[in-house]
Protein backbone atom coordinates (compact mmCIF):
# COMPACT_ATOMS: atom_id res chain seq x y z
CA UNK A 1 0.00 0.00 0.00
CA UNK A 2 1.46 3.35 -1.09
CA UNK A 3 1.52 5.95 1.88
CA UNK A 4 -1.26 8.17 0.34
CA UNK A 5 -3.20 5.30 0.77
CA UNK A 6 -2.34 4.77 4.66
CA UNK A 7 -2.95 8.26 5.28
CA UNK A 8 -6.32 7.73 3.76
CA UNK A 9 -7.24 5.05 5.34
CA UNK A 10 -5.73 6.83 8.91
CA UNK A 11 -7.76 10.21 7.81
CA UNK A 12 -11.09 7.73 8.03
CA UNK A 13 -9.95 6.17 11.23
CA UNK A 14 -9.07 9.31 12.94
CA UNK A 15 -11.42 11.85 11.89
CA UNK A 16 -14.64 10.29 14.08
CA UNK A 17 -12.78 10.88 17.13
CA UNK A 18 -10.79 14.09 16.45
CA UNK A 19 -13.29 16.17 18.68
CA UNK A 20 -12.68 13.59 21.84
CA UNK A 21 -8.95 14.15 21.43
CA UNK A 22 -9.70 17.96 21.34
CA UNK A 23 -11.87 17.61 24.59
CA UNK A 24 -9.29 15.71 26.73
CA UNK A 25 -6.40 17.88 25.45
CA UNK A 26 -8.49 21.02 26.47
CA UNK A 27 -8.93 19.35 30.08
CA UNK A 28 -5.56 18.34 30.27
CA UNK A 29 -3.71 21.59 29.17
CA UNK A 30 -6.36 24.36 30.01
CA UNK A 31 -5.11 26.67 27.35
CA UNK A 32 -6.89 26.43 24.19
CA UNK A 33 -3.81 26.89 22.42
CA UNK A 34 -1.85 24.43 24.19
CA UNK A 35 -4.70 21.93 23.63
CA UNK A 36 -5.03 22.57 19.61
CA UNK A 37 -0.60 21.95 19.90
CA UNK A 38 -1.38 19.04 21.76
CA UNK A 39 -4.00 17.49 19.21
CA UNK A 40 -1.87 18.09 16.34
CA UNK A 41 1.46 16.23 18.17
CA UNK A 42 -0.98 13.63 18.81
CA UNK A 43 -2.52 12.82 15.65
CA UNK A 44 1.25 12.62 14.12
CA UNK A 45 2.38 10.68 16.81
CA UNK A 46 -0.55 8.34 16.25
CA UNK A 47 -0.01 8.67 12.47
CA UNK A 48 3.46 7.38 12.95
CA UNK A 49 2.33 4.51 15.41
CA UNK A 50 -0.46 3.56 12.97
CA UNK A 51 0.43 -0.29 12.26
CA UNK A 52 -0.05 -0.77 15.76
CA UNK A 53 -4.26 -0.07 16.17
CA UNK A 54 -6.98 -2.65 16.13
CA UNK A 55 -10.46 -1.28 13.66
CA UNK A 56 -12.03 -1.60 16.83
CA UNK A 57 -10.05 0.14 19.71
CA UNK A 58 -9.28 3.45 17.56
CA UNK A 59 -10.11 5.64 20.64
CA UNK A 60 -8.56 4.53 23.75
CA UNK A 61 -5.83 4.33 21.60
CA UNK A 62 -5.57 7.75 20.13
CA UNK A 63 -6.35 8.91 23.90
CA UNK A 64 -3.77 6.95 25.35
CA UNK A 65 -1.38 8.31 22.68
CA UNK A 66 -2.24 11.93 24.01
CA UNK A 67 -2.00 11.55 27.56
CA UNK A 68 2.08 9.83 26.67
CA UNK A 69 2.52 12.82 24.04
CA UNK A 70 1.01 15.31 27.27
CA UNK A 71 3.98 13.71 29.69
CA UNK A 72 6.56 13.56 27.31
CA UNK A 73 5.87 17.06 26.65
CA UNK A 74 5.96 18.42 30.29
CA UNK A 75 9.18 16.58 30.68
CA UNK A 76 10.76 17.67 27.86
CA UNK A 77 10.06 21.59 29.02
CA UNK A 78 11.56 20.73 32.20
CA UNK A 79 13.94 18.84 33.81
CA UNK A 80 12.66 18.65 37.20
CA UNK A 81 10.06 15.93 37.02
CA UNK A 82 6.33 18.38 35.91
CA UNK A 83 4.39 15.77 37.13
CA UNK A 84 4.52 12.84 39.24
CA UNK A 85 2.69 10.08 38.87
CA UNK A 86 -0.50 9.74 40.92
CA UNK A 87 0.06 9.26 44.60
CA UNK A 88 -3.13 7.66 45.70
CA UNK A 89 -2.05 7.99 49.29
CA UNK A 90 -1.77 11.98 48.80
CA UNK A 91 -5.18 11.88 47.58
CA UNK A 92 -6.54 10.43 50.95
CA UNK A 93 -4.83 13.64 52.55
CA UNK A 94 -5.88 15.70 49.97
CA UNK A 95 -9.89 14.38 50.83
CA UNK A 96 -9.15 14.69 54.32
CA UNK A 97 -8.24 18.64 54.51
CA UNK A 98 -10.70 19.30 51.76
CA UNK A 99 -13.51 18.00 54.15
CA UNK A 100 -15.04 15.78 51.82
CA UNK A 101 -14.58 12.33 53.40
CA UNK A 102 -16.84 9.71 53.63
CA UNK A 103 -17.78 11.19 57.26
CA UNK A 104 -18.02 14.60 56.48
CA UNK A 105 -20.13 14.82 53.53
CA UNK A 106 -24.13 15.04 53.59
CA UNK A 107 -25.20 11.94 52.22
CA UNK A 108 -28.78 13.20 51.34
CA UNK A 109 -27.62 16.32 49.76
CA UNK A 110 -27.12 16.29 46.33
CA UNK A 111 -23.29 17.03 45.53
CA UNK A 112 -23.24 18.67 41.99
CA UNK A 113 -26.16 20.88 40.76
CA UNK A 114 -26.72 22.51 37.43
CA UNK A 115 -26.04 26.14 38.33
CA UNK A 116 -22.93 24.67 40.02
CA UNK A 117 -21.17 24.68 36.37
CA UNK A 118 -18.40 27.33 36.29
CA UNK A 119 -17.81 26.04 40.07
CA UNK A 120 -17.87 22.60 38.98
CA UNK A 121 -15.20 23.29 36.46
CA UNK A 122 -13.12 25.23 38.18
CA UNK A 123 -13.22 22.67 40.73
CA UNK A 124 -11.98 19.98 37.91
CA UNK A 125 -8.93 22.26 37.59
CA UNK A 126 -8.00 22.00 41.31
CA UNK A 127 -7.80 18.41 41.00
CA UNK A 128 -4.75 16.72 40.01
CA UNK A 129 -4.32 15.91 36.59
CA UNK A 130 -4.41 12.42 37.04
CA UNK A 131 -7.56 12.76 38.72
CA UNK A 132 -9.32 15.08 36.14
CA UNK A 133 -8.82 12.72 33.65
CA UNK A 134 -9.95 10.19 35.13
CA UNK A 135 -13.14 11.98 34.95
CA UNK A 136 -13.48 12.86 31.45
CA UNK A 137 -12.18 9.64 30.11
CA UNK A 138 -15.44 7.78 32.31
CA UNK A 139 -18.02 11.07 32.60
CA UNK A 140 -17.35 12.60 29.20
CA UNK A 141 -15.74 9.51 27.12
CA UNK A 142 -18.35 6.80 29.06
CA UNK A 143 -15.08 4.43 28.71
CA UNK A 144 -15.12 1.36 30.86
CA UNK A 145 -12.47 0.80 33.24
CA UNK A 146 -10.39 -1.76 31.38
CA UNK A 147 -9.94 1.27 28.59
CA UNK A 148 -9.09 3.87 31.23
CA UNK A 149 -6.97 1.11 32.53
CA UNK A 150 -5.17 0.65 29.00
CA UNK A 151 -4.96 4.45 28.57
CA UNK A 152 -3.44 5.35 31.76
CA UNK A 153 -1.66 2.17 32.24
CA UNK A 154 -2.99 1.05 35.07
CA UNK A 155 -4.19 -2.13 36.89
CA UNK A 156 -8.27 -2.24 37.10
CA UNK A 157 -8.48 -1.99 40.76
CA UNK A 158 -6.40 1.28 40.89
CA UNK A 159 -9.02 2.62 38.07
CA UNK A 160 -11.92 2.02 40.62
CA UNK A 161 -10.10 3.41 43.22
CA UNK A 162 -8.56 6.73 41.93
CA UNK A 163 -12.04 7.21 40.13
CA UNK A 164 -13.94 6.69 43.56
CA UNK A 165 -11.81 9.45 45.14
CA UNK A 166 -11.55 11.61 42.42
CA UNK A 167 -15.17 11.60 42.47
CA UNK A 168 -15.63 12.74 46.00
CA UNK A 169 -12.60 14.64 45.93
CA UNK A 170 -14.14 16.89 42.90
CA UNK A 171 -17.84 17.34 45.01
CA UNK A 172 -15.88 18.08 48.45
CA UNK A 173 -13.83 21.04 46.58
CA UNK A 174 -16.91 22.10 44.76
CA UNK A 175 -18.50 22.44 47.78
CA UNK A 176 -15.98 24.23 49.25
CA UNK A 177 -16.03 26.62 46.47
CA UNK A 178 -19.74 26.95 46.82
CA UNK A 179 -19.03 27.99 50.30
CA UNK A 180 -16.50 30.38 49.82
CA UNK A 181 -18.77 31.99 47.01
CA UNK A 182 -21.72 32.20 49.11
CA UNK A 183 -19.16 33.77 52.27
CA UNK A 184 -18.34 36.40 49.28
CA UNK A 185 -21.49 37.48 48.86
CA UNK A 186 -22.62 37.64 52.17
CA UNK A 187 -19.70 39.89 52.95
CA UNK A 188 -20.18 42.20 49.89
CA UNK B 1 -25.85 -8.98 49.78
CA UNK B 2 -25.37 -7.14 52.61
CA UNK B 3 -25.54 -3.33 52.75
CA UNK B 4 -22.17 -3.04 53.70
CA UNK B 5 -20.79 -4.79 50.35
CA UNK B 6 -23.48 -2.41 48.19
CA UNK B 7 -22.66 0.14 49.34
CA UNK B 8 -18.77 -0.67 48.16
CA UNK B 9 -20.39 -1.76 44.96
CA UNK B 10 -22.49 1.53 44.39
CA UNK B 11 -19.94 3.11 41.75
CA UNK B 12 -19.37 -0.31 40.06
CA UNK B 13 -23.21 -0.55 39.50
CA UNK B 14 -23.51 2.98 38.27
CA UNK B 15 -20.67 2.68 35.79
CA UNK B 16 -21.92 -0.80 34.31
CA UNK B 17 -19.25 -2.65 35.92
CA UNK B 18 -20.81 -5.25 37.52
CA UNK B 19 -20.99 -8.60 35.79
CA UNK B 20 -24.82 -9.78 35.54
CA UNK B 21 -24.84 -11.97 38.58
CA UNK B 22 -23.45 -9.30 40.79
CA UNK B 23 -26.02 -6.34 39.86
CA UNK B 24 -28.80 -8.95 39.64
CA UNK B 25 -27.98 -9.64 43.40
CA UNK B 26 -27.03 -5.93 44.34
CA UNK B 27 -30.76 -4.70 42.61
CA UNK B 28 -32.45 -7.09 44.68
CA UNK B 29 -30.76 -5.04 47.63
CA UNK B 30 -31.49 -1.73 46.11
CA UNK B 31 -35.45 -3.04 45.93
CA UNK B 32 -35.02 -2.67 49.31
CA UNK B 33 -32.88 -0.49 50.53
CA UNK B 34 -33.74 3.17 50.72
CA UNK B 35 -30.44 3.75 51.82
CA UNK B 36 -28.70 2.90 48.51
CA UNK B 37 -32.02 3.43 45.90
CA UNK B 38 -31.35 7.53 47.19
CA UNK B 39 -27.14 7.13 46.99
CA UNK B 40 -27.56 6.01 43.30
CA UNK B 41 -30.17 8.45 42.24
CA UNK B 42 -27.66 11.19 44.13
CA UNK B 43 -25.18 9.55 42.25
CA UNK B 44 -26.59 9.33 38.66
CA UNK B 45 -28.08 12.73 38.83
CA UNK B 46 -24.17 14.40 40.01
CA UNK B 47 -23.45 12.24 37.21
CA UNK B 48 -25.68 14.21 35.07
CA UNK B 49 -24.33 17.78 35.74
CA UNK B 50 -20.83 16.73 35.65
CA UNK B 51 -21.36 14.69 32.41
CA UNK B 52 -22.98 18.07 30.86
CA UNK B 53 -20.29 20.15 32.27
CA UNK B 54 -17.46 17.87 30.60
CA UNK B 55 -19.43 16.88 27.71
CA UNK B 56 -17.10 17.25 24.22
CA UNK B 57 -16.61 20.40 22.25
CA UNK B 58 -16.47 19.80 18.44
CA UNK B 59 -12.62 20.36 17.45
CA UNK B 60 -12.28 23.88 15.70
CA UNK B 61 -12.53 23.57 12.07
CA UNK B 62 -8.85 24.46 11.44
CA UNK B 63 -7.52 22.18 13.88
CA UNK B 64 -8.96 18.99 11.71
CA UNK B 65 -7.44 20.91 8.87
CA UNK B 66 -3.95 21.15 10.22
CA UNK B 67 -4.03 17.96 11.45
CA UNK B 68 -5.38 16.68 8.25
CA UNK B 69 -2.68 18.49 6.44
CA UNK B 70 -0.08 17.20 8.69
CA UNK B 71 -0.77 13.76 8.31
CA UNK B 72 -0.88 14.69 4.18
CA UNK B 73 2.84 15.84 4.56
CA UNK B 74 3.86 13.15 6.92
CA UNK B 75 2.88 11.05 4.25
CA UNK B 76 4.66 12.55 1.56
CA UNK B 77 7.40 12.77 3.20
CA UNK B 78 7.25 8.62 3.60
CA UNK B 79 6.43 8.77 0.12
CA UNK B 80 9.68 10.47 -0.81
CA UNK B 81 11.25 7.52 0.91
CA UNK B 82 9.90 5.25 -1.42
CA UNK B 83 11.31 5.00 -4.62
CA UNK B 84 8.72 3.38 -6.37
CA UNK B 85 6.28 5.54 -7.84
CA UNK B 86 2.91 4.65 -8.07
CA UNK B 87 1.62 3.39 -11.46
CA UNK B 88 -1.02 6.25 -11.56
CA UNK B 89 2.21 8.36 -11.08
CA UNK B 90 4.29 7.26 -13.62
CA UNK B 91 0.92 6.72 -16.40
CA UNK B 92 0.50 10.57 -15.47
CA UNK B 93 3.93 11.63 -16.24
CA UNK B 94 4.22 9.86 -19.57
CA UNK B 95 0.66 11.83 -20.16
CA UNK B 96 1.74 15.09 -19.11
CA UNK B 97 4.96 15.01 -21.55
CA UNK B 98 3.13 14.07 -24.48
CA UNK B 99 0.60 16.96 -23.86
CA UNK B 100 3.81 18.93 -23.02
CA UNK B 101 5.56 17.97 -26.92
CA UNK B 102 2.34 18.22 -28.65
CA UNK B 103 2.34 22.08 -27.24
CA UNK B 104 -0.78 24.47 -27.03
CA UNK B 105 -3.36 24.75 -29.62
CA UNK B 106 -6.29 26.96 -28.73
CA UNK B 107 -9.49 25.63 -27.83
CA UNK B 108 -11.71 26.64 -30.57
CA UNK B 109 -14.75 27.80 -28.12
CA UNK B 110 -15.93 30.53 -30.56
CA UNK B 111 -17.18 33.42 -29.33
CA UNK B 112 -17.14 33.19 -25.32
CA UNK B 113 -13.65 34.62 -24.62
CA UNK B 114 -14.08 34.08 -20.97
CA UNK B 115 -15.04 30.53 -21.26
CA UNK B 116 -12.42 30.04 -23.88
CA UNK B 117 -9.38 31.31 -21.38
CA UNK B 118 -11.01 29.33 -18.30
CA UNK B 119 -10.87 26.66 -21.00
CA UNK B 120 -7.27 27.51 -21.45
CA UNK B 121 -6.70 27.77 -17.60
CA UNK B 122 -8.14 24.13 -16.72
CA UNK B 123 -6.01 22.87 -19.30
CA UNK B 124 -2.84 24.13 -18.32
CA UNK B 125 -3.80 23.67 -14.20
CA UNK B 126 -4.27 19.80 -15.42
CA UNK B 127 -1.14 19.36 -17.50
CA UNK B 128 0.51 20.97 -15.14
CA UNK B 129 -0.59 19.11 -12.42
CA UNK B 130 -0.27 15.75 -13.85
CA UNK B 131 3.72 17.20 -15.09
CA UNK B 132 4.88 18.25 -11.52
CA UNK B 133 2.88 15.06 -9.74
CA UNK B 134 0.95 17.42 -8.04
CA UNK B 135 -2.56 16.25 -9.15
CA UNK B 136 -3.85 15.73 -5.54
CA UNK B 137 -3.38 17.85 -3.03
CA UNK B 138 -5.88 15.80 -0.15
CA UNK B 139 -6.00 12.65 -1.02
CA UNK B 140 -9.10 11.18 0.44
CA UNK B 141 -12.40 9.15 -1.12
CA UNK B 142 -13.72 10.31 2.13
CA UNK B 143 -16.53 13.28 1.15
CA UNK B 144 -16.51 14.97 4.92
CA UNK B 145 -12.59 14.84 4.70
CA UNK B 146 -12.51 16.27 1.44
CA UNK B 147 -15.29 18.83 2.21
CA UNK B 148 -13.44 19.80 5.71
CA UNK B 149 -10.43 20.46 3.31
CA UNK B 150 -12.05 22.67 1.13
CA UNK B 151 -13.96 24.78 2.98
CA UNK B 152 -10.92 25.80 4.96
CA UNK B 153 -10.12 26.89 1.38
CA UNK B 154 -12.46 28.20 -0.90
CA UNK B 155 -15.24 31.10 -0.54
CA UNK B 156 -17.57 29.00 -1.33
CA UNK B 157 -18.51 25.32 -0.01
CA UNK B 158 -18.63 22.51 -2.99
CA UNK B 159 -20.79 19.84 -3.09
CA UNK B 160 -18.30 16.44 -2.79
CA UNK B 161 -19.35 12.83 -4.93
CA UNK B 162 -17.60 10.09 -4.60
CA UNK B 163 -18.89 8.40 -7.74
CA UNK B 164 -17.36 5.10 -7.47
CA UNK B 165 -20.57 3.54 -8.17
CA UNK B 166 -20.78 5.66 -11.72
CA UNK B 167 -16.97 4.12 -12.62
CA UNK B 168 -15.77 7.56 -11.52
CA UNK B 169 -13.57 6.93 -7.73
CA UNK B 170 -12.66 9.84 -6.13
CA UNK B 171 -9.47 10.08 -5.40
CA UNK B 172 -8.60 13.43 -3.91
CA UNK B 173 -8.76 17.06 -4.78
CA UNK B 174 -6.56 20.36 -5.27
CA UNK B 175 -6.79 24.08 -5.26
CA UNK B 176 -6.23 25.60 -8.20
CA UNK B 177 -6.44 29.64 -9.70
CA UNK B 178 -9.02 30.43 -12.04
CA UNK B 179 -9.45 33.83 -13.08
CA UNK B 180 -6.90 34.99 -9.86
CA UNK B 181 -9.46 32.90 -7.01
CA UNK B 182 -9.21 29.49 -5.40
CA UNK B 183 -10.87 26.83 -7.13
CA UNK B 184 -12.13 23.35 -5.87
CA UNK B 185 -10.53 20.62 -8.29
CA UNK B 186 -12.21 17.40 -7.56
CA UNK B 187 -9.95 13.96 -9.09
CA UNK B 188 -11.74 11.23 -10.35
CA UNK B 189 -10.09 7.81 -11.76
CA UNK B 190 -11.79 6.30 -15.09
CA UNK B 191 -9.37 3.10 -15.31
CA UNK B 192 -6.12 4.05 -15.29
CA UNK B 193 -6.78 7.59 -16.29
CA UNK B 194 -7.79 10.99 -14.26
CA UNK B 195 -10.16 13.52 -14.44
CA UNK B 196 -10.14 16.98 -13.07
CA UNK B 197 -13.18 18.22 -12.12
CA UNK B 198 -13.10 22.15 -11.42
CA UNK B 199 -15.70 23.29 -9.58
CA UNK B 200 -16.87 26.87 -8.95
CA UNK B 201 -20.16 28.86 -8.80
CA UNK B 202 -21.77 29.90 -11.41
CA UNK B 203 -20.68 33.71 -13.27
CA UNK B 204 -23.08 33.24 -15.89
CA UNK B 205 -25.92 31.38 -17.63
CA UNK B 206 -26.70 32.39 -20.92
CA UNK B 207 -24.06 29.86 -21.81
CA UNK B 208 -25.67 26.31 -23.49
CA UNK B 209 -26.05 23.48 -20.76
CA UNK B 210 -22.83 22.06 -22.22
CA UNK B 211 -19.73 22.07 -24.09
CA UNK B 212 -17.27 19.39 -24.54
CA UNK B 213 -14.31 20.22 -26.90
CA UNK B 214 -10.84 18.53 -27.43
CA UNK B 215 -7.84 19.68 -27.48
CA UNK B 216 -4.21 18.26 -27.55
CA UNK B 217 -5.44 14.81 -26.76
CA UNK B 218 -7.60 15.73 -23.69
CA UNK B 219 -11.07 16.12 -23.88
CA UNK B 220 -12.41 19.80 -22.20
CA UNK B 221 -16.79 19.67 -20.84
CA UNK B 222 -18.03 22.40 -19.69
CA UNK B 223 -21.73 22.35 -17.74
CA UNK B 224 -23.68 24.05 -14.96
CA UNK B 225 -26.61 23.26 -13.11
CA UNK B 226 -27.06 27.21 -12.61
CA UNK B 227 -25.38 27.31 -9.07
CA UNK B 228 -21.70 25.81 -9.72
CA UNK B 229 -20.04 24.99 -13.15
CA UNK B 230 -18.27 22.52 -13.95
CA UNK B 231 -14.62 22.24 -15.85
CA UNK B 232 -13.69 18.80 -16.55
CA UNK B 233 -10.17 17.48 -17.96
CA UNK B 234 -8.96 14.49 -18.81
CA UNK B 235 -7.59 12.00 -21.59
CA UNK B 236 -10.87 10.13 -20.97
CA UNK B 237 -13.43 9.53 -24.07
CA UNK B 238 -16.09 12.38 -24.40
CA UNK B 239 -18.40 9.55 -23.89
CA UNK B 240 -16.75 9.19 -20.09
CA UNK B 241 -16.98 12.91 -19.71
CA UNK B 242 -20.55 13.28 -20.72
CA UNK B 243 -21.02 10.18 -18.03
CA UNK B 244 -19.56 12.53 -15.52
CA UNK B 245 -21.66 15.09 -16.17
CA UNK B 246 -24.54 12.52 -15.85
CA UNK B 247 -23.50 11.47 -12.59
CA UNK B 248 -22.05 14.92 -11.10
CA UNK B 249 -24.12 18.47 -11.04
CA UNK B 250 -26.66 17.28 -13.43
CA UNK B 251 -29.39 19.01 -11.82
CA UNK B 252 -30.79 19.95 -8.27
CA UNK B 253 -27.18 19.36 -6.50
CA UNK B 254 -25.77 22.22 -5.21
CA UNK B 255 -28.81 24.16 -4.66
CA UNK B 256 -28.11 23.78 -0.72
CA UNK B 257 -25.98 26.51 -0.83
Amino acid sequence: MTAGGDAQRFERLIVPHLDAVHSLATWLTGDAADAADLAQDTCLRAFRFFDQVRGDNVRPWLLKILRNTHFSRLKAASHTPAFTSFDDAAAEVALAVAGGGESASDPEALLLRTEDRDLIRRALFDLSEDQRMILILREAEGLAYKDIAEILDIPLGTVMSRLGRARKLLAARVSRLRQEAGNGSRRS
Amino acid sequence: MDHAEAERLLDLYADAELDAGLAGRFESHLAECEICAGRLSRFEADRTVLARVVARQPAPLDLRAKILNDIRAAARREDRRRVTPSPWMRYAATVAATALLTGAAMLALTGHDGRRSVADTVFNDHVRALATHRMIDLASSDRHVVKLWFDDRLSYAPPVKDLKTKGFPLLGGRVDYVDGRPVAVFVYARGPRLVSLFLRPVRRDQWPAHVITRRDGLNIAWWSNGTFECWAVSDVSAADLLQLRKSFLNGREGIRL
